[in-house]
């Protein structure tokens, strides 16, 4: 009989997009341990992943950023088992998730995963032709020496907060951005944020893509998600 | 200001890049080669490239658009230390000139 899943403390957190993009941020470190979620929560091939990965810092955000996509998607009922699902990844590296056979042929809910810090953030959605991306970021003083390379010439957002939030808010809107359109860092750095409306940004690629995001800051992070429409080139939220 | 390297100078990129590294990932000197991948084997991340764009431009004193360094990296994506020295080199030799540098 396999293991009951424990079930992991990860917390939602709402950005609207037609109701349908959810976020959960998790805190790997308050984690009394890990360990147990490899046999819980990975499938035979993603736990073959996490060995060569090893168990230092890397292995241990990739495993906190899978618990806290797959405790999400429990959550929400699109699984019933966190091994009910699996994350691969395509030629990019960008996260690409399958569904088992309990899902009835369901398209799988396009997602995305960031770890910084003591965090792990996912996001996802099942509106179609909606890809997503997050990005978080510890909330440092270092973001004010960052700021050359984290903020561009054509950046215009987010002009009233201190020079540090600043340049994290711009950078992690623009990797969740190059994460939704599974561009990498390259593309991150090749884009511009503009002020849409309200909380709302728009972030314009060099191919003139455009995706749109929000930002949070929070204890002691700074994350972003953004969301691209495939179907119509830019997705605006309603 | 753009300008040529010498190759004790490339040396010295080489160098101050992987003590850089192993500084700010505590990973030791000696495990970082030429062919060690920056995020996969010494777990670092997207600020790490940041932060070495930001350490060599100030350096160098170079003044060069971080989207060109964005489509300098479409082209030549720098997963290794010995990637990322090549992208040094370019970006102190070339500045802004990197992008026309691609076509
Ligand atoms: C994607 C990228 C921007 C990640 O940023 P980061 O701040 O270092 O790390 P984050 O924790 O925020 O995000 C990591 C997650 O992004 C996702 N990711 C990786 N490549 C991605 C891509 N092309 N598109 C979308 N998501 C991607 C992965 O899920 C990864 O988590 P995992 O390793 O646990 O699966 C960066 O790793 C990247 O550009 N990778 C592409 C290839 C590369 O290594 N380029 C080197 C510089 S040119």
């Amino acid at each position: 009989m396999s293991p009951k899943p424990r079930s992991f403390d990860v917390h939602r957190l709402f950005f609207s997009l037609a109701n349908a993009t959810r976020v959960a941020l998790f805190d790997f470190a308050a984690a009394p341990t890990l360990a147990d979620a490899v046999s819980t929560h990975l499938t035979e091939r993603e736990r073959l992943r996490l060995e060569g990965l090893g168990s230092g810092r890397r292995g241990r955000e990739w495993l906190a950023a899978r618990i806290c996509l797959k405790e999400s998607l429990v959550r929400s009922g699109v699984i019933a088992s966190p091994r009910d699902c699996e994350v691969g990844q395509d030629e990019r590296g960008r996260p690409r998730l399958s569904l088992g056979p309990e899902a009835l042929g369901a398209p799988p809910p396009d997602c995305a995963l960031s770890h910084g810090g003591r965090w792990a953030v996912s996001a996802w959605t099942d509106l179609p032709g909606v890809k997503v991306g997050v990005d978080i970021e510890p909330r440092s003083a270092r973001w004010a020496e960052r700021r050359r390379s984290a903020v561009g010439a054509d950046d215009d957002a987010a002009p009233d907060l201190a020079p540090s939030d600043r340049a994290a808010v711009l950078w992690t809107l623009k990797e969740a951005a190059a994460k939704a359109l599974g561009t990498g860092l390259a593309g991150a750095l090749d884009s511009a944020v503009r002020e849409e409306r309200g909380t709302l940004c728009r972030i314009e690629a060099a191919d003139g893509r455009r995706s749109f995001g929000r930002s949070l800051i929070g204890p002691g992070w700074v994350l972003a998600v953004a969301w691209w429409n495939e179907r119509s080139s830019s997705c605006r939220a309603h | 200001m753009p300008r040529t390297l010498s190759d004790e100078e490339k040396t010295q990129v080489y160098e101050h890049i992987r003590q850089f590294l192993s500084d700010e990932l505590g990973v030791p000197l000696d495990t970082i080669g030429p062919e060690t991948k920056i995020i996969d084997d010494l777990g670092g991340d997207s600020i790490i490239y940041l932060e070495l764009i930001e350490e060599f431009k100030k350096k160098y004193d170079v003044s060069v658009e971080i989207r060109a360094i964005g489509r300098y990296f479409q082209k030549h994506p720098i997963r290794t230390v010995g990637e990322t020295a090549r992208a040094v080199y370019d970006i102190v030799e070339k500045g802004d000139g990197i992008v026309e540098a691609l076509d």
